[in-house]
């Protein structure tokens, strides 16, 4: 077999993970004394992935350690036999050929901007940044644990082509997640976020360090012996954070030009069809400056590009890898990512993000008797083929009277992804952006994925909570 | 598998002529063959991707005094383990965990793990399991939106500066499919064999069919406080990120555990009488049975709950020794499970230093298990096959707030109807003493550990 089409990835990273665990006893202040440990561990990512094509389409991929001739002629040997296999397979003759659509061809070299590169600050570099965080937490006096984990990635990756694509590019990435604990009594609570994207160690400079540390001590310690949140239906106003979980779970995944063509998503044939409430705009930009989603090209070597999924509501485009748009007739959009040399690049989304309204806060509140607010975010989950996504917010407060009420226990929101984008009913002006993470795949592949969102008003959401919500609080909300 | 030993050795030996008191290399070599087929509009299946994605590098651990480092490597040249053992020493710091080796003792065996069919296995013969699988269940009278099969040959080899030298080879293979009916149920379904035949014999296709089947013309549920059966599933997906990760030494050590000291300890009540659960890696052929665990200790069998109560916690070598226990349960193992995620990781188990987990826990009771629900003595309430969401469970707290996938109303302590996506909220640790019962055949579930357990009979969960 000849093969119509090869690409190589070659990977040179350096990972360092510093983590910092301290616990302060309960009851004892500021001055008591703590017990601290901490771990830190340095990763060698080098390696070379190769995908080969043949003429109906047969797609074969291998991996190889390390960056010499011998493994290079390994991974294409074991490539090329993949190809030749699935070329032979009965079932890929169904798939037929053109499997990448119009060669793509990109050249140069790029350095992703960054003021203190990582490689060259030292581990008690890094740790001190943990340790002032640490000391911002623990000032107050309820903070019981602070659980801390930094990781830099920085190192070269270089794409390859027959199409005559040859990258080089140069990169930083880094995250600090950060968990504070509180206790009182018989009572823990605890709140966690993370800081960081692609650039230096300027992301993670003293004011934002210390800024993060005193907003996760003061919600721990506000919410400890928080009630149980109500469960039912009911109108919820979500935060930046929450939102962007929201968004990413219900819309992003289902955007997915891979499940789309799968028939396995929601959005699958509904381009051009009104699937959100007006005033519903979500794009995904793999150029949104700082973002832990930043990259100039992707893993297949198309300029990445600022796609708009949805535009006031209506469906516009999905994400796309090369097959995916030529199987599509659509140019391809630069969203297919590889967590490493050592996986094929499938559709992924690089930062997400919903584009601001015109509510403020208070405004949202107006007019809600009964509800609840949801804030921050621990993780979510979607089946995009049935349509449901579930999101678990950091905390929660309830909503009495149009103003914000006490806090409770964070409570997931559960939903039907086309009935849910038909409830937005407000959007904030208040757009920020988060890192976060995000894993798709067999086997799963996990990567650092950004996104952004001001605040947004749903009504009817499912809500999670012990607590039953009666029929009389259910849905209260006078018009807005 | 000699090739992984001698990786292993030359960095034990590097470290050693770099100074180190003592060392520990692991090596992971686990190539996964992974095909996914859709339909095609012929009726049959096209092969859309077929990889063979790498898991593949060592880690090293090594002590300079009072001074322990960890470094990985995906690139396992001579110069790179000399770069990893340099790195292990740059990333050495004051006061870190001691590194307590594993000695070296008599090699455990254990058979049943490996199946030679899946060892030589080519991709032609798993796109033929899948389309096994995907033929299943088009000839049981659902839509199939895509088949995924996987085959994992895993070599492990470890080496420690005590003299202990390990190594073992396994093999995994999965099918898993996403099924439609016309009625608009849906079920996505997986199952994980040691070998070949016995992945076969557990009828993906079949089964997956049933399930979506099954699920046509849901309703909406009722809420409230009911009586719900979680299915072997559903338990993995809620286990998994809560008592699993919990019954480690290391948590309780933290405090990130609800075991830990103020909260129960062993002897204490903390499920329901009727519940006995054990830790067993030895099971012949189980998907959660190992020869020996990520630091070299023999994989055995551990009681850690008895009629309701905690007999034991469940240890690596690090906290074995820390507590002046003889031996560790043989519980390591190195995973990104329990661990603060940055989504900035080392691509593979050789890059995380040893953590603890249970192997596979077995559910039993001391009492009678029923054969089915009516018998268990069930009415009216609700029976659970999966949940999603359950992996942000804070496994210290043990709060849940998950959303099920497929789900029916009881009455009589039969499926009544289906219903649509539901929530169940409560509280894990609660959860574990509201268990009335177990009931149905046990299955052999795999997910970051294996649970083989029955159906759970659990009262009073709130359904919303």
């Amino acid at each position: 077999m000849g093969a119509v089409y090869a690409d190589v990835r070659f990977q040179d990273r350096r990972l360092t993970l510093v983590g910092l665990e301290a616990r302060r006893p309960t009851g004892a202040g500021p001055g008591a004394a703590r017990r601290e440990t901490w771990e830190a561990s340095r990763h060698v990512e080098r390696g070379l992935g190769v995908r080969v094509f043949g003429a109906r389409g047969g797609e074969g991929f291998a991996a190889a350690g390390g960056l010499g001739r011998a493994a290079l002629a390994k991974a294409v040997s074991d490539a090329l036999s993949g190809a030749l296999q699935a070329e032979k397979t009965a079932a890929s003759a169904v798939s037929g050929g053109a499997a990448l659509g119009p060669a793509v061809v990109s050249t140069g070299r790029v350095s992703t901007p960054r003021v203190t590169d990582p490689a060259e600050v030292d581990l008690e570099g890094k740790l001190d940044i943990l340790r002032t965080f640490q000391a911002e937490a623990f000032a107050r006096p309820e903070t019981s644990r602070v659980s801390l984990a930094y990781a830099d990635s920085t190192g070269i990756d270089r794409f390859a082509s027959t199409d005559g694509s040859d990258i080089e590019t140069d990169s930083a990435r880094i995250i600090l997640r950060a968990t504070v604990e509180a206790a009182r009594g018989p009572y823990v609570s605890d709140s966690a976020e993370s800081l960081g994207g692609v650039g230096g160690l300027e992301l993670l400079a003293e004011p934002a360090v210390k800024s993060l540390a005193a907003s996760l001590a003061g919600a721990a310690a506000e919410w400890l012996g928080a009630g149980e949140a109500p469960g039912g239906e009911m109108t919820a106003i979500l935060d930046n954070q929450s939102t962007e979980n929201f968004i990413h779970e219900a819309i992003g995944h289902s955007c997915e030009a891979d499940d789309v063509l799968a028939g396995a998503s929601v959005l699958a044939g509904k381009l051009g069809d009104q699937v959100g409430a007006p005033g519903v705009t979500v794009v995904d930009d793999p150029g949104r400056p700082g973002t832990v989603g930043r990259y100039p090209y992707d893993d297949e070597g198309v300029p990445a590009r600022r796609v708009t999924l949805i535009e006031d509501g209506v469906l516009k485009e999905y994400l796309h890898t090369r097959r995916t748009a030529a199987a599509m007739g659509r140019p391809p959009n630069g969203h297919a990512r590889a967590r490493d040399f050592g996986c094929p690049p499938i559709v992924r989304m690089a930062t997400i993000n919903l584009e601001p309204g015109d509510f403020s806060l208070d405004q949202m509140l107006e007019g809600v008797k009964k509800g609840i607010y949801l804030m921050g975010k621990r993780g979510g989950q979607v089946d995009p083929a049935r349509g449901v996504f579930q999101f678990r917010p950091d905390r929660a407060r309830l909503i009495e009277g149009g103003e914000l009420g006490r806090p409770v226990r964070a409570p997931s929101l559960s939903g039907s992804i086309l009935d849910i984008l038909q409830n937005i009913d407000a959007v904030g002006c208040d757009l920020r952006f988060h890192p976060g993470g995000c894993g798709k795949g067999f086997p799963a592949q996990i990567i650092p994925a950004g996104s952004g969102a001001p605040h947004v008003r749903l009504r009817r959401a499912t809500i999670g909570g012990v607590g039953q919500a009666s029929a009389a609080e259910a849905e209260e909300r006078g018009p807005a | 598998m000699q090739d992984l030993v001698e990786r292993a050795e030359q960095a034990v030996e590097l470290a050693r002529r770099a100074g180190a008191d003592g060392a520990e290399a692991f090596v992971l070599d686990a190539p996964e063959d992974a095909v996914l087929l859709e339909p095609s509009g012929a009726g049959d299946f096209a092969l859309r991707t077929a990889n063979t994605v790498l898991h593949r590098g060592l880690g090293l651990a090594a002590r300079w005094g009072r001074r322990v480092g960890f470094a990985s490597t995906t690139d396992l040249s001579s110069p790179a383990l000399a770069e990893v053992v340099n790195d292990c020493r740059r990333a050495a710091m004051p006061d870190d965990p001691a590194l307590p080796l594993v000695p070296a003792g008599e090699a455990p065996e254990a058979p049943g793990l490996a199946d030679k069919r899946v060892l030589e296995m080519n991709l032609p013969e798993i796109v033929g399991v899948a389309m096994t699988v995907g033929a299943e269940a088009r000839e049981a009278g659902v839509g199939v939106l895509g088949v995924v099969a996987t085959a994992t040959c895993r070599r492990v080899a470890i080496v420690n500066s005590a003299g202990l030298v390990r190594s073992s080879l396994d093999t995994r293979i999965s099918a898993g499919l996403y099924a439609m009916s016309r009625g608009g149920g849906f079920a996505m379904w997986s199952r994980t064999s040691r070998s070949l035949a016995g992945l076969l014999a557990l009828a993906v296709g079949r089964k997956a069919a049933a399930l979506a089947r099954s699920s046509d013309d849901a309703r909406d549920v009722v809420p409230g406080l009911q009586t719900v059966v979680l299915r072997p599933d559903a338990l993995l997906s809620l286990l998994a990120t809560s008592l699993g990760p919990a019954l480690g030494a290391d948590r309780v050590d933290e405090g990130t555990s609800p075991f830990a000291a103020g909260g129960a300890s062993p002897g204490d009540g903390v499920a329901s009488a009727i519940l006995d659960i054990t830790d067993d890696a030895t099971r012949p052929g189980s998907t959660g049975s190992y020869l020996f665990d990520a630091e070299g200790t023999a994989g055995q069998a551990t009681p850690v709950i008895r009629a309701g109560r905690l007999v034991s916690l469940l240890h690596n070598n690090h906290s074995a020794a820390s507590l002046g226990l003889r031996r560790s349960t043989g519980n390591a193992c190195r995973d990104r499970s329990g661990r603060m995620s940055t989504f900035v990781e080392p691509s593979g188990p050789f890059g995380y230093r040893p953590g603890i987990l249970p192997s596979s826990l077995v559910v039993t009771s001391p009492g009678p298990t029923f054969p089915d629900l009516p018998a268990a003595g069930v009415d009216r309430g609700l029976l659970v096959q999966d949940v999603m969401g359950a992996f942000v469970i804070d496994p210290a707290v043990g709060d849940f707030s998950v959303t099920t996938t497929n789900a029916w109303a009881l009455e009589r302590g039969r499926p009544a109807y289906p219903v649509k996506r539901a929530m169940l909220s409560g509280n894990m640790y609660s959860l574990l003493k509201q268990v009335l019962a177990l009931a149905e055949e046990p299955e052999d579930v795999v997910g970051p550990f294996s649970l083989v357990s029955p159906s759970w009979v659990v009262a009073d969960l709130v359904v919303v």
